[in-house]
């Protein structure tokens, strides 16, 4: 498989023939304030997302964000953290195949769904002191 | 009144009472005011429970409930299925209280497969340690992956930023 | 032959649907009665969480032994049982856990039950529903389960001494003593309410 790896601050422009995707890192807690004091809350329109999940956590910090590109046919992979990473391919329907990576490179899960621009797939987990980890994925183009 | 006497009150007023003791219970409470109100708060007591487990409802859908059921009943019966229901119990865990979520259609899926024609498929291939579920009206989906609070997978530290 | 309407179906015929691995018409069983194997569920276990577990295993139960229910009580309370054996186990795995508590320890002695006054107001006459369910949840949690067990299986489940002596494995004489001690118990702790200004 190959895997087209990039890592990229910021926008990155897509070719036609190439998806585009972001992914965050996201620390869900309920107290009012990250300890980083770059770590943001994230944005209303996630913010809303994530609360539709019911989950206990009421505040969301973005830790990281990343965009990315799949060229179609293949899979992109993004380094999350040094902890985790995604890769996301375009099937043949339009589906995306979601593979989430552990840190040793193990797969976590691996999820087979379609994903409009506006909608977002969360991969979470249970972080220390009752908190969670979140990697949400956003299609962009 | 003797403990004996008060246990056959109450017999007495479960209809337990032995038809040849019924006459000298009737007898005390002919006589004894107190006895009288002590039958009278047993009765009142059962009153009171009757029609306690008829507000009680389970706040989980309908799809949601009968998902975890449906798995464990479609697997052999060999070992453990139990111990998957369970694992409901951790999904709930991470949850706010299922209350609210009376007014939020969600979709619980456990590594079934959508029926044909719903619009959406949405399939978790793995070996089950990550529970799926998508939110039709926000379009999010949640993929919560089964590990403990020490979590080796991506926990937020200080060379990222954050050190939990 | 045309598809089972599993909505306008009896609970018999779905039953017997069921057993012949009809799952959509167990499906259908569980959504008619899932609210009262819960509500037992969570009456005897006192937390939501264990009583969804519980009430989903009492069904999975249900379902592989449905070739054992001959209809000789109704579904509904077949399943209760079901359920409330699930939820004795369950308390007596968590019994076996820990040591008896000092309640217990006196409940066993006796005694404590005669001393108690008795209440003269009826409750149901005082409070509105809402509220009296309210107070009855609290004070069902304040009983020890040795108690709260007996009184839900005489006051709710309707049975005779000597079946809750077999379930509980006990003699009938500490039913007896159970069933009033809880009695005196809740009538004691519904009383105990801020008076209506």
């Amino acid at each position: 498989m190959v895997f087209a790896s990039l890592l990229v601050a910021g926008t990155i422009s897509a070719r036609a023939d190439e998806f585009k995707f972001e992914a965050q890192l996201i620390w869900a807690t309920n107290d009012q304030k990250s300890p980083e004091e770059k770590h943001k809350a994230v944005e209303a329109e996630i913010q809303k997302k994530l609360e539709s999940l019911g989950l206990k956590w009421k505040n969301f910090f973005e830790v990281k964000r990343v965009a990315f590109t799949a060229p179609k046919g293949e899979s992109g992979k993004v380094v999350i953290s040094e902890k985790c990473s995604i890769s996301v391919k375009v099937l043949e329907d339009k589906k995306l195949e979601v593979i989430f990576y552990g840190k040793k490179g193990e797969v976590c899960s691996r999820q087979i769904q379609p994903l409009k621009t506006d909608e977002v797939l969360v991969h979470g987990g249970n972080a220390a002191n009752e908190t969670a980890w979140l990697v949400t994925l956003k299609r962009l183009k | 009144m003797k403990e004996d006497l008060q246990l056959k009150l109450q017999a007495y007023l479960d209809g337990e009472l032995p038809a040849t003791e019924c006459p000298e219970v009737e007898a005390l409470l002919a006589q004894d005011a107190n006895a009288r109100a002590l039958l009278a708060e047993l009765r009142n007591t059962s009153s009171a429970l009757k029609g306690y487990e008829a507000d009680l409802k389970l706040s989980e859908s309908r799809d949601f409930y009968w998902s975890k059921i449906r798995r464990a009943i479609s697997q052999p019966v060999t070992g453990e299925p139990v111990g998957r229901l369970s694992l409901g119990a951790w999904l709930r865990r991470i949850l706010v209280p299922a209350g609210a979520f009376a007014a939020i259609t969600i979709a619980v899926l456990l590594a079934l497969p959508q029926p044909k024609g719903s619009g959406a498929s949405f399939t978790d291939v793995t070996d089950s340690v990550a529970f799926t579920y998508h939110n039709y009206d926000t379009g999010a989906t949640l993929v919560w992956l089964d590990y403990p609070a020490e979590n080796d997978v991506a926990t937020p530290n200080t060379d990222d930023t954050l050190d939990l | 032959m045309a598809a089972m309407d599993h909505s306008a179906a009896t609970d018999d015929a779905l039953v017997q649907a069921a057993r012949t691995g009809d799952m959509a018409a167990f499906e259908e069983l569980i959504a008619r009665h899932r609210d009262k194997i819960y509500a037992r569920a969570y009456t005897m276990m006192r937390n939501e969480d264990e009583a969804v577990d519980l009430s989903q295993e009492a069904w999975v139960k249900g379902w592989q032994r449905l070739v054992q229910f001959q209809g000789e009580s109704s579904f509904t309370t077949w399943m209760t049982r079901i359920v409330i054996n699930l939820c004795l186990d369950q308390l007596r795995k968590r019994k076996r856990q820990r040591a008896e508590s000092i309640e217990e320890m006196d409940e066993e002695s006796g005694g404590v039950e005669r001393q108690m006054p008795v209440v003269t107001v009826n409750p149901t006459e005082r409070l509105e529903r809402a509220e009296l369910r309210v107070r009855i949840d609290e004070a069902l949690g304040k009983l020890s389960e040795a108690h709260r067990t007996v009184l839900i299986l005489h006051e709710f489940e309707h049975m005779e001494y000597k079946n809750i002596a077999k379930t509980m494995n006990c003699s009938i004489g500490t039913v007896m003593s159970r069933l009033f001690y809880a009695r005196r118990k809740m009538a004691s702790l519904l009383q105990d309410l801020k008076q209506p200004e």
